[in-house]
């Protein structure tokens, strides 16, 4: 049962992630260090 | 919010036996989900508690939309980025409903939308996409792509204003709507610049660097 919620959770997150490193940055004030394998 | 991130991530990628780069995009995601959430709670909150939330998350969009593609400075963390934009987004808010709209004038409101853009457009021309340290733009293609993007969004919150500005004489919440894309603009405009990056970098050095040295 946890393990599918952290499924969802790791889903969501990821594709989060990938339209985060389309654009310059995050939509506020604050930018964390981008993942290399989301680097252009 | 970071950390928490970061502990949320650890705990996901070693129930589903990932490794450590698929963890470190996992925590990136989940720093935007839960610093993207919190500042639009809070700001809608405090929007709420001033009577302007509609105003407050106006402001809050139009500025971290047009940021999407144009970037700017940075806060160090992101409860800090999250306290500037609750800060900014409410404290705007309560200005342009109770104040600005009390003055509000077609004719000087016109100009200033005029001189607002005409200074937004100059500056993104000139500087956009501004990029950071921990995500650099490497590519022209990209650096392409963001200031494309980023003359769309204003050119489309330019439409939006001038819209808000026919009708406002119909709808009074107009008036409010159209100082509050505004005051957005302006703010993103300004992280572009020198001037942007000199204040955000003195807030940084205050509440960061100085309590870090007590």
């Amino acid at each position: 049962m946890m393990k599918k919620f952290y499924g969802i959770i790791a889903a969501l997150s990821t594709v989060v992630a990938a339209l985060v490193a389309s654009s310059a940055c995050i939509l506020f004030a604050y930018q964390p260090e981008e993942p290399k394998s989301l680097r252009d | 919010m970071e950390k928490l991130a970061k502990q949320l991530a650890f705990k996901i990628a070693s129930s589903l036996n990932y490794d450590k780069e698929k963890e470190a995009v996992i925590a990136y995601g989940l720093i935007a989900i839960i610093q993207v959430t919190i500042t639009v709670l809070l700001i809608l909150l405090f929007g709420i508690l001033i009577n302007a939330p509609v105003e407050a998350l106006i402001i809050c969009f139009s500025a971290s939309l047009l940021r999407k593609y144009s970037g700017g400075a940075h806060a160090e963390t992101p409860e800090l980025c999250t306290m500037i934009s609750v800060l900014y987004c409410t404290l705007t808010a309560l200005l342009a409903k109770y104040l600005l709209v009390a003055i509000y004038r077609p004719i000087p409101m016109a100009i200033a939308i005029l001189l607002i853009f005409a200074l937004s457009f100059l500056v993104i021309y000139q500087l956009a996409p501004v990029d950071s340290p921990n995500k650099p733009i490497r590519t022209e293609k990209k650096k392409k792509r963001m200031r494309k993007g980023s003359f769309l969004i204003l050119f489309v919150y330019f439409i939006l204003s001038l819209i808000f500005w026919v009708f406002s004489n119909s709808f009074a919440a107009f008036k409010a709507y159209a100082v509050c894309i505004l005051l957005g603009i302006s703010w993103q405009t300004l992280t572009l610049t020198s001037v942007g990056f000199l204040f955000i970098g003195k807030i940084n050095h205050l509440l960061i660097h100085r309590k870090e040295g007590l």
